[in-house]
């Protein structure tokens, strides 16, 4: 039985004839069904029921906005009837300012029986109709006999998460779920979904919801992860650009949003293929004119620089000088999910927020602070 | 596209393996009781003093002995480096410095090396650049030439020779690009610009044979990770040339879930080496029936990382990297007869 949960002691235990005794029950497990199985970041769906009786924890649940839940209950017979009857269950779950959902079933028990389950039920209503992340999604049971007023038969609570669409091009991954339906609680469209998603991005301090790792961005600096599930499955939770840019797409793919895109940015193709020009991601300093002719005007690291450097996901100092970076555009904004960035609507202003300078060789130029009107870098979607 | 990058090609080691017969570990002694009667290879610690720096390794065979090649990533004063060193299996104390590779970023990188010649060195290497990696070949005489300008917006990792009985044929050398599929680029270090060939789909593969490649892919799936290394089905396709005109098969290894792997042509068979827990050989021609290995200690055989597989006329050598970055990280090495695994 869960702490604090109310259940009606049935009478029958107290002592009645035996001809008057009739079933009582108590919620064993919850199971539902024409949801989103959630993926335990890469280490395989959380199987059903999705809600057990004396399970430590119990199961995040998924659901796309405005929809009917199904579920099957099934119950602990903890009182034998001493007839077969017909017992009418009903669970009943309130959102605050939204609908009130129940579901109406009966069961079969029969002197002997243990355990009965309902048929997979229907909601009588359809969920809220907006993105969002229910703490405690909790739906209270009651177990009526025939001719009997109406039992507690005890409450299940899950983390609930609803879409805005169905998840389309990703698993729905609990990370994803997690920080998206919490930024984005109470989005109705795409436009603000896709602005309120990034939301936790921002703070930089997202964690994995399975262990709790911190998420970080070269933080070990030894990462090879370049995408969602390797993000999600590495011990350290670190991972590069392509992994951060990859797991907001696939936040937004998490509700069936599917315009999100890589964006690359270079100095220029050939010279980032050539390992010959890459950009100075803030901060460095440019110590007076330089000593070197133009366009290239300052020696690295003595006439250029390093200063500490713009955050990134739980990394105060990540790596300062990169030959490409992957940012994410949607829906005309650029978002730069690896340092919380965004969102800017044009490349200048990404520039100028983002990098200081441009690196060839053991020589800078290019000093941002001269050069905020000029676009340095390329971008490509691809 | 022709650039020097400095190379510190190393003299090719001259201190021979003093008998062969030191590595060969013909009668296995099972040390926990619990072998398993197929074991025809003990894995054993070698004393490579560096072990616990050492990210990856690489078996290769020179004129006339085997040679372990080991990476350590360090850090410079403005930037890092992957320093390639060799080694033997045989006198781990002793060692020589390969290559040095200079890197904008501190990412771990792949790389794999060949012999020309019978005692020079090409490596193939990553080049991580923030968000994309391009590769790079380094030829015996030091040059360096970019293998994938031809795709600028594509992805490549795990870059390496194709795994041929022959040594002096030009070399072709296979990757994934974007960690889906796995392509080969035939003609490197030549004068034209190298373009692939896709062979397969998979998040990972080693690319074998000459004239009809075969390919061991991994297809990745949901579970933890070792070392970093999602696990994964592994499969063989049998990649015909398109003058066959028949089409790619892929057999599954059955039940076999693989994290890194490396594979080797052996007789008419493929060989490959898979970490996993516990790591195994597997033959193409047995794929339900994978062969054990041993070790001293049974965990080892779980916690290895950057399986190597080299075959010579007589020996099939193994190597691996135990608990890589912890204290307690070792390299394994392990031999055993060709006619061991051929006749099984």
């Amino acid at each position: 039985m869960e702490i604090g949960e109310a259940v009606a002691v049935p009478e029958a235990s107290t002592g009645p004839t035996e001809s008057s005794i009739h079933a009582g029950l108590l919620l064993k497990s919850v199971t539902f069904s024409s949801n989103h199985v959630v993926e335990r970041d890469t280490k395989g769906n959380f199987s059903p029921p999705e809600w057990s009786r004396g399970r430590s924890r119990q199961w995040p649940v998924c659901y796309t906005r405005h929809t009917t839940v199904k579920l099957k209950a099934h119950f602990i017979v903890v009182t034998s009837p001493t007839a077969t009857e017909n017992v009418t269950v009903k669970g009943r779950s309130e959102f605050e300012d939204g609908p009130t959902l129940e579901w109406t079933g009966s069961v079969s028990v029969s002197p002997g029986d243990t355990e009965v389950a309902t048929e997979v039920l229907s909601s009588n209503d359809v969920l809220p109709n907006h993105v969002a992340r229910f703490e405690r999604f909790s739906i209270q049971w009651e177990a009526q006999a025939p001719g009997e007023p109406s039992e507690s038969a005890g409450t299940s609570r899950n983390v609930l998460y609803l879409t805005l669409k169905d998840p389309s091009g990703t698993p729905p991954y609990w990370t994803l779920l997690d920080i998206s339906c919490r930024g984005a609680h109470g989005a109705m469209d795409e436009a603000h979904l896709v602005k309120n998603a990034f939301y936790p991005f921002t703070t930089r301090t997202l964690r994995r919801k399975r262990d709790s790792q911190r998420l970080t961005y070269w933080n070990p600096e030894t990462t090879t992860a370049t995408n969602t599930m390797e993000l999600l499955a590495q011990g350290d939770g670190s991972g590069q650009c392509g992994s951060w840019s990859e797991l907001l797409i696939d936040a937004y793919k998490a509700h069936g949003v599917t315009s999100a895109v890589k964006v690359l940015v270079v100095r220029s193709i050939p010279e980032w293929q050539a390992s010959r020009a890459g950009f100075l991601v803030k901060n460095w300093r440019f110590v007076g004119a330089g000593s070197m002719p133009p366009p290239l005007t300052h020696i690295m690291y003595t006439e250029c620089t390093k200063e500490p450097g713009i955050p990134g996901q739980s990394n105060p100092n990540p790596p300062p000088a990169f030959y490409n970076h992957f940012i994410v555009s949607c829906l005309g904004d650029f978002y730069d999910p690896s340092y919380g960035g965004g969102p800017v609507t044009d490349q200048l202003t990404w520039e100028n927020g983002a990098i200081d300078g441009i690196f060839s060789g053991g020589r800078a130029g290019y000093p941002k602070s001269s050069n905020a009107a000029i676009e340095l870098l390329k971008f490509y979607r691809i | 596209m022709t650039k020097s990058i400095g190379l510190t090609i190393a003299a090719v080691l001259c201190f021979g393996i003093q008998s062969e017969g030191r590595q060969m570990e013909n009668t296995p002694t099972p040390a926990s009781g619990n072998e398993s009667p197929q074991t025809v290879v003990t894995l054993k610690k070698i004393g490579l003093k560096e072990a616990p720096t050492v990210d990856r390794v690489k078996l290769v065979g020179t004129r006339d002995s085997v040679v372990l090649l080991y990476s350590i990533r360090g850090a410079e004063l403005h930037g890092s480096t992957v320093a390639i060193y060799a080694t033997t299996p045989a006198e781990p104390e002793r060692s020589a410095s390969v290559m040095k590779i200079r890197t904008l970023l501190p990412a771990r990188i792949a790389w794999d090396a060949r012999i020309k010649d019978g005692d020079s060195y090409e490596l193939v290497y990553e080049v991580a650049g923030g968000a994309l990696n391009s590769l790079r070949f380094a030829s015996a005489t030091g040059e360096a030439l970019d293998i994938t300008t031809h795709y600028p917006f594509e992805s490549f990792f795990h870059p390496h020779f194709i795994r041929s009985n022959s040594q002096n044929i030009t070399p072709a050398v296979a990757a994934t690009v974007d960690k889906k599929k796995i392509v080969l680029f035939k003609q490197v270090g030549t004068a034209q610009e190298p373009t692939y060939r896709d062979l397969s789909v998979g998040d990972d593969g080693i690319v074998g044979g000459e004239n009809e490649p075969w390919v061991v892919v991994k297809h990745g799936q949901s579970g933890q990770a070792l070392f970093d290394v999602l696990p994964g089905r592994l499969g063989l396709v049998s990649s015909r040339s398109p003058k066959s005109g028949a089409a790619a098969q892929e057999i599954v290894f059955p039940d076999r879930v693989a994290y890194e792997f490396d594979a080797a042509p052996l007789a008419d068979d493929v060989l490959v080496f898979a970490t996993g827990k516990p790591s195994v050989l597997l033959l193409g021609s047995r794929r339900a029936h994978p062969i054990q290995l041993s070790a001293r200690e049974r965990s080892w055989l779980g916690r290895l990382s950057s399986p190597s597989l080299y075959v010579d006329g007589t020996l099939v050598h193994i190597a691996g990297l135990l608990n890589p970055g912890a204290a307690t990280a070792a390299v394994l090495y392990g031999s055993c007869p060709v006619a061991d695994l051929v006749k099984r």
